[in-house]
């Protein structure tokens, strides 16, 4: 144990060894950590707006080609979905009946499509509004949709051709015979053996009467004029659908109300979401001044603080896939900080380009609060998390241009041993933002659909063009509660 | 004086505060533990411009690892190993130390009992490893004062435990007979540090 006697003496001598640093190391240290750190986040921002990018690369990917996929499938497919589309027309066409002969006089038909048939099928074919000008030939027509779905589109011009097409009545009715059984034996309807199903063709009704071994297929001239009751009847008596369902909502235009409050700081890094934090707000002497022959004190620029900010704005919001949308919008957004200044001064203020000449002294004793007007131009992509059409998250990401209108802030500089003054030409106008948030979708009681959520909004464009001055880069954190209404039909 | 639940305690808050990123907690960590470590860094260097330099690398490491410390241990043991490690990187890393750093396996030199009362102050000591070879010197520190094994040392240095033994055979008996004809009135003419 004699031999550990040697290294015990040393490790008890060294345990006391302590040699203080110098003053350099510290400062060096807290950059160091400040860099990687700022490193960290930049690496997250990319992350987060790559993810973002991929996802809607996907959803992109996704739309356009399950298009391309159906447009593959071609004409056969797109007839089915007419022929249930006629089907539907003409079961609410009895109470039309009578109203037909007035129809025919103007020469107008209008046709609510809602794809009832095809109902179980799970199409996603929205609500098709067709007027068509049809003279007794049936030459000229012309077609009115309010729907964006392409797909809907290829159908209707599918049905266009048919209308066109100068088929004779014979081959009309076997082509139609054959659809209708073609669909029976597919299962895609169901037949009330009971009842009969109708179909409207190119003006003219098609009833059939399912027994069990044929199938009984008769025409008769019918044009028919729904009513707004017999749409509400009709959007009514489709089973087991809601009267709103996402398919109806899919693609639609919605006009969104925005209104976002919270906080917002001028940091010294872009992402960042520290204030600016200067050694110390503290005074301290200028050098060369024991004799009394300058001002004694010296005033470091005050570290800011967040302050109280809020975002309100309009925008049109739209499905470019069954998960994600994108909005553009005009926005007015109201951000500052607060810094702590002396008192007022008067006029006197030379040596600065300043535009007023009023200046506050450098002395941490009132706080005054910067307030910026900016007007924003938003875009904004926001994917669903999950399947839910009525409630679900969604993650935002996108960017937005900003110009400042107005502003009340104070500039700091080193004149007069610190001081702060109004000049609005050292403010940079035009900004550009990064914006992203997570919010969660839901329908109130009433059937209103609002969304909620945190929202953050990160600066990259320079604030205050003076190097005196550190502050950077706005920040803007807040919730943000947006309303969306369903754009009118014209 | 603070109990040792109360110092527990407080670097429990200190280490929290950390890790939320308060700029007043970082740098109350760095002045509570600069000085003993600044003291670990100077024993593995020839100046105290490299050892400041691995206390900033260390430092830095300290508190983007700060999340790992599970407050299950000492938090001065922890950050003393970070450091260590960060020395040792450093002699690897740096020129001046790695091409002085070469182990030869020797044979093995049996550690014998012939060591001297050490009568320094932990300066003059610190001083007179610093003299020793490279080598020597970064196995001494790691065995004698840190306690390490040599197993251990081998893993760190990349070399066998049997060299590790040898090296440090030969830097104790250095440094012993150092001591033992260590001038009492004018130590300086003879270990002057650097």
């Amino acid at each position: 144990m004699a031999a550990n006697e040697f290294e015990k003496n040393v490790r008890g001598v060294m345990d006391e060894f302590k040699i203080h640093p110098s003053d350099e190391v510290w400062p060096r240290v807290e950059q160091r950590i400040r860099k990687e750190k700022r490193k960290r986040r930049i690496i997250f921002f990319f992350l987060f707006a790559c993810i973002g990018l991929a996802l809607g690369g996907y959803g992109i990917y996704n739309y356009y080609g399950r298009q391309n996929v159906e447009a593959q499938i071609g004409t056969a497919k797109n007839d089915q979905k007419i022929q249930g589309t006629r089907d539907k027309v003409q079961g609410t066409s009895d109470k039309g009946q009578g109203t037909s002969d007035k129809g025919q006089s103007n020469n107008t038909e209008n046709i609510k499509n809602k794809d009832r048939a095809n109902a179980t099928n799970k199409t996603n074919i929205s609500s098709v509004v067709i007027k068509s000008n049809r003279n007794p030939s049936g030459d000229k027509k012309v077609v009115h949709k309010n729907i964006c779905n392409k797909r809907v589109s290829q159908a209707v011009a599918s049905m266009n051709r048919k209308i066109t097409s100068p088929r004779t009545n014979e081959e009309q009715k076997e082509n139609d015979k054959r659809n209708i059984t073609d669909r029976m034996d597919r299962k895609d309807i169901s037949v009330d053996k009971n009842k009969s199903v109708v179909a409207d063709t190119s003006g003219q009704k098609l009833t059939f009467q399912p027994t069990e071994k044929n199938v009984t297929v008769n025409f008769a001239a019918d044009t028919t004029a729904l009513t707004k009751q017999e749409k509400k009847k009709d959007e009514e008596i489709v089973p087991g659908q809601k009267s709103k369902s996402r398919d109806q909502n899919f693609r639609k235009l919605k006009w969104v109300i925005s209104f976002s409050a919270g906080s917002s700081t001028i940091t010294q890094d872009r992402f960042s979401f520290k204030g600016t934090l200067y050694a110390n707000s503290a005074s301290y002497s200028t050098p060369g001044t024991p004799t009394g022959g300058g001002p004694g004190v010296f005033y470091s620029p005050s570290p800011n603080r967040s302050a109280f900010a809020f975002k309100t704005g309009v925008s049109l919001a739209k499905d470019i896939s069954p998960r994600s949308s994108l909005s553009v919008g005009l926005a007015y957004s109201d951000l500052g900080d607060r810094i702590r200044i002396g008192s007022k001064q008067g006029s006197g203020l030379q040596s600065t380009n300043s535009s007023s000449p009023v200046y506050y002294s450098g002395a941490p004793q009132n706080t005054y609060a910067d307030h910026f007007h900016f007007i924003e131009l938003p875009v904004i992509y926001e994917w669903r998390i999950n399947k839910n059409t009525n409630r679900y998250f969604s993650l935002s990401g996108g960017a937005s241009t900003t110009y400042l209108l107005s502003t009340n802030a104070l500039v700091y500089d080193t004149t007069l041993s610190g001081i702060y003054y109004h000049n609005k030409s050292l403010f940079t106008r035009t900004h550009f933002n990064f914006l992203s948030g997570i919010s969660y979708h839901f329908t109130s009681g009433k059937g209103l659909e609002l969304n909620l959520g945190p929202k953050f909004s990160f600066d990259v464009t320079r604030l205050i063009k003076s190097n005196l001055d550190e502050r950077k880069y706005f920040l803007y954190s807040g919730v943000e509660a947006r309303i969306f209404f369903e754009r009118k039909k014209r | 004086m603070l109990s040792n639940d109360n110092r527990i305690m407080d670097y429990y808050k200190l280490v929290k505060n950390c890790l939320k990123g308060r700029p007043d907690a970082q740098r109350q960590l760095y002045d509570h533990f600069a000085d003993t470590m600044l003291g670990v860094c100077y024993r593995y260097t020839k100046s105290t411009k490299d050892a400041e330099d691995i206390l900033q690398e260390g430092f830095v490491k300290v508190f983007f690892s700060l999340k790992q410390y599970r407050h299950d241990g000492e938090l001065g043991a922890w950050i003393r190993r970070i450091m260590v490690t960060t020395a040792l990187n450093f002699l690897k890393r740096n020129r001046n130390y790695r091409d002085q750093m070469y182990f030869l396996p020797e044979h093995l030199h049996p550690v014998v009992n012939d060591g001297p009362v050490v009568m320094l102050q932990a300066k003059e000591l610190a001083d007179l490893i610093r003299q020793l070879p490279p080598g020597y010197q970064t196995i001494f520190n790691l065995h004698a004062i840190e306690g390490y094994s040599h197993v251990e040392i081998g893993e760190l240095l990349g070399i066998t435990d049997g060299t590790s033994r040898s090296q440090y055979a030969r830097a104790r008996a250095l440094l012993i007979s150092w001591l033992q004809n260590y001038p009492v009135d004018n130590k300086k003419e003879n270990y002057g540090s650097k």
